[in-house]
């Protein structure tokens, strides 16, 4: 399977999503769309961080610096209220997205 | 949304650190790659390579979350841009906003650092709010803050607990006094001081020292230590250090020495040039009635001024028992000093600037019915950049955006007229309020301003801003943009604001014809003297000559030279002398009471030589003027202040009169004075003259009484002039003749009568004049925005009118339909303007004379005003709709 290349706004919403199964650095993020996605993703790990950073400008999460399992200073990002809102708003859409795609690819 | 704001503001300020912090969190990025990839057997080098390519070039990335971080600065940046080129496309739009903004803005700052400059900043001195200035009081007299007596002082002084210390003071510093400096004299004023009045204050020379020990004995030729003030200094010595130690003449007598100068900005008591040490006189006791000083107290650490207030009362309730001839009713006010010094000011300062609030009021909702109409005819624009994806907060932060520069460059306009404006208030307002020369417009001033233009902002953005970032895009771009009927509530909204505008305009309104009526009723109350064609003249010998043993005569023949010279010169209908003026303050008080009676009262006391009444236009009730015979026989006495067994003259105010004999029969009666510079006992009615203004125009007259002049003659009298000549042409052969009547007598403060008159009414003027000019403002501005709202309703039912003009209605019929409509808000206007008025009266309450705040004249007057000229702003448009032509119109 060739990897295919996420488009920023896809890029927001898998990031909110991981974030539900908890607070994450970057790099941990980075490393669950790997996993999940069975290196099916390519999430080129540069514009990342620059969604985080615009995710916490946008108050869909927050940051803080803080030390991680081995004792690095790293910056945690948490899901906040309205990205959880956000996230759930986003998802109903590309569900719909998803249904309408299929139905006219498939239509005879 | 908050949260945005903090990130954005932290992005902003620390650039540096957040940079840091990204490096951090890239680090550790890079480090779990490189040990995911090493776990897996690459070498460490290569596990480096792959980890930076797979992310992309660390320098890239960092910059991609730097610009994602300052977005919003480079938004802001745009967004500025973006207001200023569009204000310079639309100059008449512009200039008129930013006009408005700096009139409001400005004459806001301009009241401000008036505001700062007397009543804000607290005094001077170290722990002020330690200080305190006591007066004796004597409520049943109506004298609320009278001054005080050197005996009683020293009484306080030794009973009081709550006090570090206190000092007596002379409060009328307004006659100068000659000072000679080698060949040169200059007149300066004089303040004579206990020597710890400085200490006690907290600031001491700034050169030099302080006053050592007053000798006990001093003759008024015996030197004297001086302390100079910093601008005395600075004018008369040219800033010279080495002035310490100088011998200086007074009044002629050398002996005095220099011993200290003040530091720039002292001036206590307001208006001294020069200090000077006075010794409490330990015989004070002689004269406990006599009250001519003024005290200043610093209260002890652990005490209040309630606390402060009780213990003087006591001892001034245990005086009044110990001494009750000159005690009696007598108690003390107290008062912490800096709202001594700010006296009556306070009320006027206070409502002047809120009238500037008014006025910025006004001018704000006059642009920001601007910015409306502006949004309305940009409603196009908005639509299609909400089209192209920008959310409301954009369109709102546009807006806003352009609001705040315009209310940038208003107040930066506001601040430069502030600076005009200021000097010219400083002016108007005269010399009575203290600290006014000290206004500035300082860091403070500027923070005000600041402040007012954000304010500004706020006010003039976000009605519209939030209005116009919700737009129907298909009605908005489509071809009847601008008359979707969501127009309807836009102009709905603007009636809304003008109506408010006029409501705060009446306020002002108001506000001025109740002050501009006390004016003129304050100007109009019956003085009971004509001042009219009066000159008072200063006329001083220098005080060596009291050592004289025959100085009594000297005086009383150089007065009686003086006036005889005096009243030569043609065009003189009447001369006379005097010791005080009335209503140029600090008037001398006296005990008085009825022969043989324990019981005495209060009265102002004047010293004045023959043909005074007559001079300065009183009228004579009963009895006669004093004679040359009343005054003749004590120039024949070795010394005046012996005593005579023959009873003095006096002459009585109508209100003496009726109080000590209410059936009305005073000539021949007698009364005894307390102050008097020779032990009278007894004193003969020979006259009762009508009742004069002497203290102040408002209230009741006191009780006074008149004794002869030369009884007490000064070596500092005032000679009043009646004359019909212009006083240019007349004043120059006074001062001659003066001048022939002995070498020595000099003349100083030659000054108009009803100059002396206007002065005390200066405050009441000044309040006067600037709230009408507000008001006056206020009008024009609300003239402008009705115009300007009601010009833009028309302009969109232009077709309207048209097509009623067609159909056969008449140019009256249309206008009788449009005035209608402008009835609303001009109504709602007047009456929130009423009732805002109404709940306001009572803060002016204080201000006003002869009127109440509830006067029905000056609420129907200034209704009419605002009614007139707004219906005359809302038809000017309507005429000019009907001027143009139909068929053009409906064509268009």
């Amino acid at each position: 399977m060739s990897k295919i290349d996420l488009l920023q706004g896809t890029l927001d919403l898998l990031i909110l999503k991981i974030l539900t199964l908890g607070p994450n650095h970057g790099w941990g993020i980075a490393n669950r769309i790997r996993q999940i996605s069975r290196d099916g993703l390519n999430a080129s790990q540069g514009s990342l961080y620059p969604a985080l950073h615009r995710l916490e400008l946008s108050g869909d999460v927050k940051s803080e610096m803080a030390s991680s399992e081995n004792n690095r200073r790293a910056r945690i990002y948490t899901l906040t209220t309205a990205g959880r809102r956000r996230l759930d708003s986003e998802t109903a859409s590309w569900e719909q997205f998803a249904v309408s795609m299929k139905r006219i690819l498939q239509a005879g | 949304m908050f949260a945005r704001l903090v990130a954005c503001v932290r992005g902003i300020a620390g650039r540096r650190r957040i940079s840091a912090e990204v490096d951090d969190e890239l680090r550790f990025h890079i480090d779990q790659e490189i040990e995911r990839h090493v776990s897996r057997g690459v070498s460490p080098v290569e596990a480096r390579r792959m980890a930076l390519r797979d992310l992309g070039g660390l320098t890239h990335v960092t910059q991609a979350v730097r610009e994602v971080r300052t977005i919003w600065l480079d938004l802001l940046g745009r967004d500025m841009r973006h207001a200023f080129r569009s204000l310079s496309r639309s100059p008449l739009f512009s200039a008129t906003a930013v006009l408005t903004l700096a009139l409001g803005i400005g004459g806001s700052t301009a009241l401000f650092s008036i505001v700062n400059a007397v009543l804000l900043r607290p005094l001077p001195y170290p722990d002020p709010d330690r200080l305190v200035r006591i007066w004796e009081s004597n409520p049943a007299e109506g004298n609320e803050r009278g001054l005080v007596s050197a005996a009683n002082f020293a009484d306080w002084r030794s009973r009081s607990r709550t006090f570090d210390d206190l000092a007596l003071f002379n409060v009328d510093v307004e006659a100068p006094i000659v000072l000679g400096i080698g060949d040169a004299s200059v007149q300066v004023k004089q303040a004579a001081v206990t020597p710890n009045l400085f200490g006690l204050l907290g600031i001491g020379p700034a050169i030099g020292r302080g006053f050592g020990v007053v000798p006990e004995r001093r003759g008024p030729l015996d030197g004297t230590e001086i302390i100079l003030s910093h601008a005395l200094w600075e004018r008369a010595f040219g800033g010279d250090p080495t002035v310490i130690g100088r011998a200086v003449r007074v009044e002629g007598a050398a002996g005095s020495v220099v011993v200290g100068v003040m530091p720039a900005g002292f001036t206590f008591p307001e208006g001294a040039d020069i200090w000077t040490p006075m010794r409490v006189p330990v015989n004070a006791a002689a004269r406990r009635g006599l009250r001519m000083f003024g005290a200043v107290g610093r209260l002890e650490a652990k005490a209040s001024v309630a606390t402060a207030r009780r213990d003087l009362q006591s001892i001034a309730g245990a005086l009044a028992r110990e001494h009750s001839a000159t005690n009696a009713q007598w108690t003390v006010a107290i008062l912490p000093l800096d709202e001594s010094v700010v006296g009556a000011n306070r009320h006027a300062l206070v409502t002047l600037f809120a009238a500037t609030a008014f006025v910025m009021l006004v001018g704000c909702a006059n642009v920001s019915n601007l910015l409306f109409a502006r949004g309305i005819a940009r409603r196009g624009e908005l639509a299609v950049r909400t089209a192209l994806g920008a959310s409301r907060g954009t369109i709102v932060r546009l807006l806003l955006t352009g609001a705040a520069v315009l209310a940038l460059i208003g107040g930066s306009a506001g601040v430069a007229f502030a600076r005009v404006l200021l000097p010219i208030l400083v002016q108007l307002a005269g010399e009575n309020v203290p600290r006014l020369t000290e206004a500035r417009v300082g860091m403070l001033t500027l923070l005000y301003s600041g402040g007012a233009a954000i304010v500004a902002a706020v006010l003039t953005g976000l009605v519209p801003a939030l209005r116009h970032s919700r737009t129907d895009l298909v009605t908005a771009i489509g071809p009847e943009g601008a008359r979707s009927t969501r127009l309807g509530a836009d102009i709905r909204l603007q009636r809304v604001i003008v109506a408010g505008e006029l409501a705060a305009c009446l306020v002002l309104l108001v506000g001025a014809m109740l002050l501009v009526q006390t004016f003129v009723r304050l100007k109009a109350v019956d003085l009971g003297f004509d001042p009219e064609h009066v000159i008072s003249i200063e006329a001083r010998v220098p005080i060596y000559r009291s050592l004289a043993p025959d100085r009594w005569q000297r005086l009383a023949s150089d007065t009686r030279a003086a006036l005889q010279r005096l009243r030569a010169v043609s065009g003189v209908q009447a001369v006379s002398a005097a010791r005080d003026l009335p209503l140029a303050g600090n008037l001398l008080t006296t005990d008085i009471k009825l022969f043989g009676d324990t019981r005495s009262r209060q009265a102002l006391y004047h010293r004045v030589s023959p043909d005074y009444f007559r001079t300065m236009g009183m009228t004579l009730v009963q009895g006669r003027d004093f004679t040359d015979e009343d005054m003749s026989d004590l120039a024949r006495l070795p010394d005046p202040r012996a005593a005579v067994p023959r009873p003095g003259a006096v002459i009585v105010s109508e209100t003496t009169a009726r109080a000590f004999w209410p059936s009305g029969d005073a000539i021949g009666q007698f009364l005894s004075t307390s102050y008097d510079a020779r032990p009278i006992s007894r004193r003969q009615v020979v006259g009762v003259v009508r009742d004069v203004r002497s203290e102040t125009l408002r209230g009741g007259p006191p009780a006074e009484v008149y004794v002869p002049y030369l009884e007490d003659p000064s070596f500092a009298m005032t000679l009043l002039v009646r004359t019909t000549l212009p006083t240019d042409q007349i004043v120059p052969t006074l001062r001659r003749e003066l001048s022939e009547v002995s070498a020595d007598m000099s003349t100083a403060n030659v000054r108009m009568l009803d100059d002396v008159v206007g002065d005390s009414m200066r405050s009441s003027r000044f309040s006067a004049f600037v709230v009408a000019a507000f008001a006056i403002t206020a009008l024009l501005l609300s003239a402008l925005g009705v115009f300007g709202v009601f010009a833009f309703g028309i302009a969109t039912r232009v077709r309207e009118i048209g097509i009623r003009t067609a159909l056969g209605a008449t140019g009256s019929d249309i206008t009788r339909m449009f005035l209608k409509q402008a009835a609303g808000p001009i109504c709602v206007g007047v009456v929130l303007g009423t009732v805002g008025a109404f709940g306001l009266g009572r803060f002016i309450q204080a201000l006003l004379f002869g009127v109440t705040p509830h006067d029905t004249l000056s609420y129907v007057a200034a209704a009419s005003v605002l009614v007139g000229v707004a219906l005359a702003a809302s038809y000017l448009p309507v005429r000019r709709a009907l001027q143009a032509d139909p068929a053009q119109t409906l064509r268009s």
